[in-house]
């Protein structure tokens, strides 16, 4: 069994980058300003890059840069030079989906990987045969793959394989979808994906008579992915590296996630009993939308479908980040970020810190006056906390 | 076959060849006597969205008539195929092999790996209905592969860049409902049941966004749902554009189509190739058939990446 599987996270800037590192995650996978899918989260230009990769190989993590847009002519201008400035820099590996933009960088930084994308919608063993004389260093996995489908490709493979494990998911092929291109002329192969799917439609039959309810229209849209009961057999298997969706998610977000991901592995790699009903949970409290299982066990069915929402919520139960801890005072400095009121029941938690309950009592602005609300993003406040933490820890709700 | 000289050809483009996609032999037989210079024929599970698909003793009987007369004849690959599945195509292309087909269409590159491994690489033509947007990686396909056939979303000057850069080699959706999107997911069969739908399951629905018109289509089968424009694509006014750009062969489409309004389709686009006035069969095509939105697709659309306010 592979214990030095790779717990993959994303990031959609430096920000963030950090954070998935510090709370366990043994890659990250970054968009640049230029050639990335999600161009709302790639906020990254070279210098940030850089920074990235630094912070990351210092703490044991690889660096992986999304060069997954598909490329028009136009948009090859820059790629060799902007494919060399990465392998310079010490990029771990791009992930592309076009096999030109591949040789490219296999020519001008030859010691980057080269991953290829789940917009190639890699399905089956011999496809894979193909990318592999193509220069193809790794393949992520389609996730119409399910898991005895999953099982034969990795154990069979010459390749390394790469799965997704949680978040959003396309209802399409990857890289096959142009719903946003016919109905909002944005490109969702060139990252300006409308999201489509997740509209409401009427159905009408060939007689165009309405077979659609008008209190729950006709949607695509899929629940997010919640895999983690797979993960002792991904291990199992030979998976290469677990993929968390999600470049455009919050830093509290990739927090919850990675962290919860990364206690699952350890254990399950240490031998450890695992505790199923604290990892669901943990993952629930970073909830996007509702999740369900996604292809591991088949074609997914009605109950893996959303109707009549768009389901993302916004939560508020992330209220603050730890700055720093005064041990003779036994204050918390931290940032908010969003509402609470004195007399919460918090809960704080970080990279190496159990969840902790504690209820704030008070608080107190940088002036030394007493705060009843907190309600101002990015203000600075000490709060008694009767127990250490640490910079970069997390305070939320309790739930 | 004795093609008239068209005044395009005399201008330097190369012979762009109309390819239909017919049913039955009748529908061949029809299709020759409209000039066609190819047949697509549509193959029960390997293909991956058909209204009337075949087998393999239908698709014998459509080569023969095809081929008494030398037209080219193709067939759709398209599924995306599962490892499980793979030994069944094996079998089938090596039935195949007992034909000299002129070109397999294929979306998933399994496809390409199992006719390689028996010989037929070279006859291989990639449709993957997006992704061929760029010369270099027509280019790199092209190392193996037949043709590629572009995607839909190019705009017109795109397509004719890369034909320029690839003189020969490829190949465009000409005419019909463009393919959007497909899924592997039963998403109609999943919404009925979500609402207690009762109904017999129709071939094809409409689809209609609430705050929109246009009428898209989806339609569901054993390999999932896809999903087409709400417009019909026609080429008539840019026929001489790809063809002075060398693209070498351009799709009519049966889907969604009556088998006489294709032939109509074929007979204008013949004529525009062998001179006649472009813009005038245009407009007598779609006023004919006013009822199935005849648009110019991404022609002269280009697409964005962000929300344009």
């Amino acid at each position: 069994m592979k214990k030095d599987i790779e717990l993959l996270a994303p990031a959609g800037d430096l920000e963030r980058l950090k954070c998935a590192v510090r709370f366990g995650a043994d890659a990250v996978y970054i968009g640049g300003k230029k050639f990335s899918l999600r161009s709302r989260a790639s906020n990254f230009d070279l210098e940030d890059i850089r920074e990235g990769v630094e912070f990351a190989h210092a703490h044991g993590s690889r660096v992986h840069v999304t060069c997954n847009m598909v490329l028009h002519n136009e948009d090859f201008e820059g790629a060799r030079e902007y494919l060399t400035a990465l392998g310079e820099i010490g990029v771990d590996a791009i992930i592309c989906e076009s096999m030109a933009f591949a040789r490219i960088s296999k020519e001008v930084a030859p010691n980057m990987e080269v991953h290829l994308s789940t917009q190639c919608s890699t399905l089956n063993l011999k496809s894979i045969q193909y990318y592999q004389r193509h220069g193809i260093d790794r393949v992520v996995l389609a996730r119409e793959v399910d898991l005895k489908q999953m099982e034969y490709i990795v154990k069979n493979s010459p390749l390394p394989i790469e799965v997704f494990i949680h978040g959003a998911m396309c209802m399409a092929y990857s890289g096959r979808c142009m719903l946003s291109n016919h109905m909002t002329l944005r490109d969702a192969n060139r990252g300006g994906c409308a999201q489509s799917c997740r509209w409401k439609y009427h159905l009408l039959n060939t007689a165009l008579e309405e077979v659609s309810k008008e209190d729950c229209l006709f949607s695509m849209s899929s629940k997010d992915m919640m895999a983690a009961r797979y993960i002792p057999s991904l291990m199992e298997m030979g998976v290469t590296s677990l993929k968390i969706e999600g470049r455009m998610k919050t830093a509290y977000y990739i927090s919850c996630v990675v962290r919860a991901y990364r206690k699952l592995i350890d254990a399950y790699a240490n031998g450890e009993e695992l505790d199923w009903e604290y990892y669901v949970k943990e993952l629930a409290k970073a909830e996007n939308r509702p999740t369900c299982i996604g292809f591991y066990e088949g074609v997914p069915g009605v109950k893996d479908h959303l109707y009549g929402v768009n389901g993302a919520g916004v939560i508020q139960d992330f209220v603050a980040t730890v700055i720093d801890y005064d041990t003779d005072r036994k204050e918390a400095i931290i940032e908010v970020k969003n509402h609470f009121v004195a007399g919460t029941v918090l809960e704080a938690f970080g990279p190496h810190l159990e969840n902790t309950v504690f209820t704030v009592n008070e608080m107190y602005d940088e002036s030394g006056e007493l705060v009843e609300i907190a309600n101002k993003p990015t203000q600075i406040l000490r709060v008694p906390i009767p127990f250490e933490v640490k910079k970069f820890d997390l305070i939320r709700k309790y739930r | 076959m004795g093609q008239k000289t068209s005044t395009i050809l005399e201008k330097g483009g190369m012979n762009l060849k109309f390819l239909v996609e017919t049913y039955n032999p009748q529908e061949v037989l029809e299709a020759i006597s409209h000039k066609a210079d190819g047949i697509i024929v549509s193959i029960e599970f390997f293909s991956a969205r058909c209204l009337h698909a075949t087998d393999f003793e239908g698709l014998v009987q459509m080569y023969n008539v095809a081929k008494e007369v030398g037209l080219e004849v193709y067939i759709d690959v398209t599924r995306m195929f599962t490892d499980e599945e793979l030994l069944r195509l094996e079998g089938f292309l090596k039935q195949c092999q007992e034909l000299q087909l002129d070109g397999i269409y294929f979306s998933d590159m399994s496809v390409f790996e199992v006719c390689n491994e028996l010989g037929m690489g070279k006859s291989t033509i990639y449709q993957p209905d997006t992704m061929i947007v760029n010369t270099w990686d027509a280019k790199v396909f092209l190392e193996d592969m037949k043709r590629v056939v572009l995607a839909k979303e190019l705009t017109l000057e795109e397509c004719c860049q890369i034909g320029s850069d690839i003189p020969g080699c490829v190949e465009m959706f000409l005419h019909g409902r463009e393919l959007m999107s497909i899924s592997k997911r039963a998403l109609v069969t999943n919404y009925f049941e979500e609402i207690s739908y009762s109904g017999k399951m129709e071939p094809y629905y409409y689809l209609v966004e609430e705050k929109r018109d246009e009428k898209m289509i989806v339609m569901e089968n054993e390999q999932g749902t896809h999903f087409f424009s709400g417009f019909t694509l026609c080429s008539f006014k840019e026929l001489s554009s790809l063809i002075s750009s060398h693209i070498s062969h351009g799709r009519i489409s049966h889907m969604f189509l009556e088998f006489d309004e294709m032939m109509d389709a074929l007979d204008g686009y013949v004529a525009i190739r062998e001179g006649a006035d472009a813009c005038a069969i245009h407009d007598n095509f779609v006023e004919k058939y006013s009822g199935n939105n005849y648009q110019s697709g991404f022609y002269y659309q280009k697409t964005s990446v962000r929300k344009e306010y």
